[in-house]
């Protein structure tokens, strides 16, 4: 025979009716007889018809989650694209600088004036600075 | 009409319609279940579009196991569980006193619904591992292995935790029970 406290345990798996049959058989038998437990039951079913009344209101949730979920896919597209740009900028800038390595790797060519500083021929400078007429 | 296996298969690779049909078939237990985890309608509404939102995010890593609707519960109870700690409300608040029975001169309708809400707040009052394993059994009427699929213990454990749930409940609200007899 289970002793008492054993059964008090099993009282709500009795009423939600997750025992063995012999479990059942021996704990309805011992609510007979134990007023404790019996007692125990009764107020297990009184809590029980206490909440079986309506359940709470609930809402509508899809149109809230589709919307976020859209206005993710929306995000990640303009994220993809954004993607897309930085890539297109990285490559950009890689040519940028292969050309100016290209550039400072050529050798310089010498300069060169368009206005000869020196003629042999010419006169340098006249000594008359000023001729009255 | 396609189970809901199919249609997460087909929310999986991204049709929205078909995760549109799984959330209009669970999202009334998840709140009703939230809101017993909560005690806050809003609160538990907010909870469960959340909760919604992270699995249409996490999708591709859903991998079936169980039952459908003990996974939409698993993620409900974990959210709950993340909001409560978040808030900290809750967290594992415990009664010291009994509620007090006011309804002596009501009558017994007025006073059944009097005793209900007052088990709605002992039971916010309860640990949260009690709590859920209180609310899925009295107000889903899940089976004590479909709860262990909820909240991730063996169902001796569950019938323990429903066990100190009652006990503690029916300690919270010993007035209200000599009362309604009286």
């Amino acid at each position: 025979m289970m002793p008492c406290d054993d059964i008090r345990t099993r009282l709500p798996a009795l009423q939600d009716g997750e025992l063995t049959a012999e479990e059942e058989e021996a704990v309805r038998k011992h609510a007979v007889v134990c007023a404790s437990c019996a007692r125990a039951l009764s107020d297990y079913l009184a809590l029980r018809t206490a909440i079986s009344t309506a359940p709470p209101e609930t809402a509508d949730l899809w149109g809230g989650v589709s919307d976020q979920i859209a206005a993710e896919n929306d995000g990640g597209l303009a994220l993809a694209e954004m993607r897309l740009l930085r890539e297109e900028l990285r490559s950009l800038r890689g040519e940028i600088a292969d050309l100016r390595r290209e550039i400072a790797s050529r050798p310089h060519a010498p300069i060169t004036r368009s206005t000869p500083l020196s003629l042999p021929d010419a006169p340098h400078r006249s000594d008359k600075r000023y001729q009255l007429v | 009409m396609l189970n809901d296996e199919l249609l997460m298969a087909r929310a999986v690779c991204g049709d929205v319609n078909a995760f549109g049909l799984i959330v209009k078939a669970h999202q009334e237990r998840m709140q009703r279940f939230a809101y017993r985890m909560l005690g806050d309608r809003e609160a538990a509404s907010d909870v469960v579009q959340d909760a919604l939102v992270r699995i249409w995010r996490a999708r591709a890593s859903y991998t079936p196991s169980g039952s459908m609707a003990g996974f939409f519960l698993r993620v409900t109870r974990n959210a709950c569980i993340d909001y409560i700690r978040a808030n900290r409300r809750w967290d594992t608040v415990r009664l010291e006193e009994d509620i007090p029975f006011t309804g002596s001169s009501c009558e017994a309708s007025i006073l059944s619904l009097a005793l209900h809400d007052a088990v709605s707040q002992a039971l916010l009052r309860l640990p949260e591992a009690q709590r859920a394993v209180f609310a899925l059994s009295e107000y889903e009427g899940l089976s004590y292995a479909e709860i262990s699929e909820v909240v991730g213990c063996p169902p001796g454990t569950v019938a323990s935790r429903k066990y100190a749930a009652m006990e503690a409940l029916r300690t919270h609200l010993r007035p209200w029970l000599e009362g309604e007899e009286a």
